[in-house]
């Protein structure tokens, strides 16, 4: 049997084996708007640069522990690894609320990608079981222009039902490397009903030819952890506080994304850890 | 044997059983409220898409469930398992409340409305032995220049009926997704003193007033979760497993939905996951 059955069992499991550490550090420029969302993932100084696909419908590629930018893992075999705490630390001047995510797989398209199919599929089914489904994050890698452009994806559902379209969605002019472009929120809508995304197959650009670059991941989110006080450090307990035990499936690619609370631009350096038990 | 009978069994549900199912919402407000008044998110876009009312009439009340546009889909439990919540994170773009509930039902009706609501409003799905929701007025259709009053008569949690409602009074030119009644009124409709809650409702009248510009819809309600949210776009937590110890009931097929709570007159943005798990 694999995974804990107990508050005994985990603490058996902390007894008898260390427990795994997984620091990460991200060093990254900030222009930072409310509410807007981020992702810590680009960014180098401190620790590796999180890889940037491609450019082009063709450049999809899957995402995993050895990719450059995840936070180190230790594979868990048979068994399960499910987080046990975070801590975080980050050095802005604003307050951050944030997500540990799995990165499953990614693209880069120009914000002005013609309609296409992606070719390879963004395909995230290598860590998600049957009947389960990532969200579709969009980050800005190279800064965009002025104006707006609206497109939307086709996709592939948690069902494995395909020719989905998520809604459309507008970017904002100016929107900074690292940032979601979207006004509000990190995710892409997707169709009714729909409540995940196993693969991306399709592009189109509805409207707009503004200048820029953005990556498609599609994300498995697996815990939140708020700081309300930036520069101080905060844990959070997945076994007490907050009772979920995340479950960190073998060679996740893991990231932190979130959102800016405070305004303003300057460079923000986070520093986490995360522990981790296999049980 | 249905629900969880300690700690253990809830580590042992999501670690070794993987019961656990989190649910990501991102709703960016339709409606903007006004201080001090709640605003439904029902119909705003984003995750899950927005939902939408009957046609006005009160012939056309409905039932809801987690097949229904604008609900949070989730996969039900197995019998005799039953689904509860673990918690809630999310963060809002501005400052005030959330309560999540189980939709059960609606009917969108007209602003001078009187007389039987055929089908009757009927909650009775999703609702226990002895157990009742709350009625929620929402604007659907901006109110005209004068108040009416109205009464409601429906069937009490022990299934009692002819129960009459205190009188409440509509807002005038109440804009949509607002409450229609005052918001001294709050978020629910008061019910006959000594009762707790509402299984049916099968008449509305028109006691005073006569203006017929605008709709407003009865939702029938059953309140899971509240979360407050003290600074904007910072995350906030409820844990009901220790924090609020309550293991909130999920039953299958819930149309879960919220209401925001404002303290200014934005619109806001939620973001934000539901953890429920099955014994």
């Amino acid at each position: 049997m694999s995974g804990f059955a107990s508050y005994q069992g985990i603490l058996d499991k902390l007894n008898s084996s260390l427990e795994q550490r997984s620091i990460g550090l991200k060093q990254q420029s900030m222009t930072a708007a409310t509410g807007v969302g981020f992702a810590a993932w680009q960014s180098a100084s401190g620790g590796l640069a999180g890889a940037v696909p491609t450019l082009g419908l063709a450049g999809a590629t899957a995402c995993d522990s050895s990719t450059a930018g995840a936070m180190p893992l230790i594979s868990a075999g048979s068994n399960k690894l499910h987080l046990l705490s975070a801590t975080m630390r980050e050095s802005s001047t604003g307050l951050q609320t944030f997500i540990l995510v799995d990165r499953l797989a990614h693209a880069q398209v120009a914000v002005s990608q013609a309609n296409g199919s992606f070719s390879p599929a963004i395909d995230a089914t290598a860590r998600l079981a049957s009947g389960e489904g990532g969200l579709i994050m969009v980050e800005v890698s190279s800064a965009l222009g002025t104006g707006t452009n609206t497109f939307n994806m086709t996709y592939t559902n948690q069902a494995g039902t395909g020719s989905r379209t998520t809604a459309d969605m507008t970017t904002v002019a100016s929107s900074a490397l690292n940032n979601s472009p979207f006004a509000a929120g990190l995710y892409m809508p997707l169709q009714a009903g729909d409540k995940g995304v196993r693969s991306i197959e399709g592009w189109t650009l509805t409207s707009g030819s503004q200048t820029g670059n953005i990556i498609i991941s599609i994300v498995k989110p697996l815990a939140w952890l708020v700081t309300p006080i930036s520069t101080f450090t905060y844990e959070r307990n997945y076994i007490f506080e907050s009772v979920s035990l995340p479950l960190v499936h073998n060679a996740a690619c893991l990231h932190w994304a979130g959102f800016w609370v405070g305004g303003g631009s300057g460079t923000v350096t986070f520093v986490t850890d995360l522990k981790l038990l296999v049980g | 044997m249905a629900g969880f009978s300690n700690l253990d069994a809830i580590i042992n549900a999501i670690s070794v059983n993987s019961k656990k199912q989190a649910l990501t919402f991102q709703k960016t407000g339709a409606n903007s409220p006004a201080a001090g008044t709640w605003v439904t998110m029902w119909t705003a876009t984003g995750i899950p898409s927005a939902g939408s009312y009957p046609t006005a009439g009160l012939g056309n009340a409905a039932t809801c469930d987690s097949s229904t546009a604008g609900a949070m889909p989730f996969t039900n439990s197995t019998a005799p398992a039953t689904m509860h919540m673990l918690g809630v994170d999310a963060f809002s773009t501005q400052v005030g409340s959330s309560l999540f509930v189980d939709r059960l039902a609606h009917v969108q009706l007209a602003h001078n409305v009187n007389g039987t609501i055929s089908p009757a409003l009927d909650g009775t799905a999703r609702l226990g032995t002895g157990e009742g929701a709350q009625l929620i007025a929402i604007v659907s259709v901006t109110l005209g220049v004068a108040a009416n009053t109205f009464t409601i008569t429906y069937t009490n949690q022990d299934g009692t009926g002819s129960r009459v409602t205190p009188s409440f009074t509509t807002t005038a030119n109440q804009t949509v997704g607002k409450t229609a009644p005052a918001s001294s009124v709050g978020l629910f409709i008061p019910l006959q003193a000594g009762d707790t809650g509402v299984r049916s409702v099968q008449s509305i009248a028109l006691t005073s007033g006569s203006n017929a510009v605008g709709n407003f819809t009865l939702d029938l309600v059953r309140p899971l979760s509240y979360i407050p949210f003290s600074i904007a776009s910072v995350g906030s937590a409820r844990d009901h497993v220790l924090e609020l110890p309550n293991l909130v009931r999920v039953r299958d097929s819930a149309c879960l939905a919220s209401y925001f709570f404002g303290t200014a007159s934005t619109a806001t943005t939620l973001v934000g996951e539901i953890r429920i798990a099955e014994n």
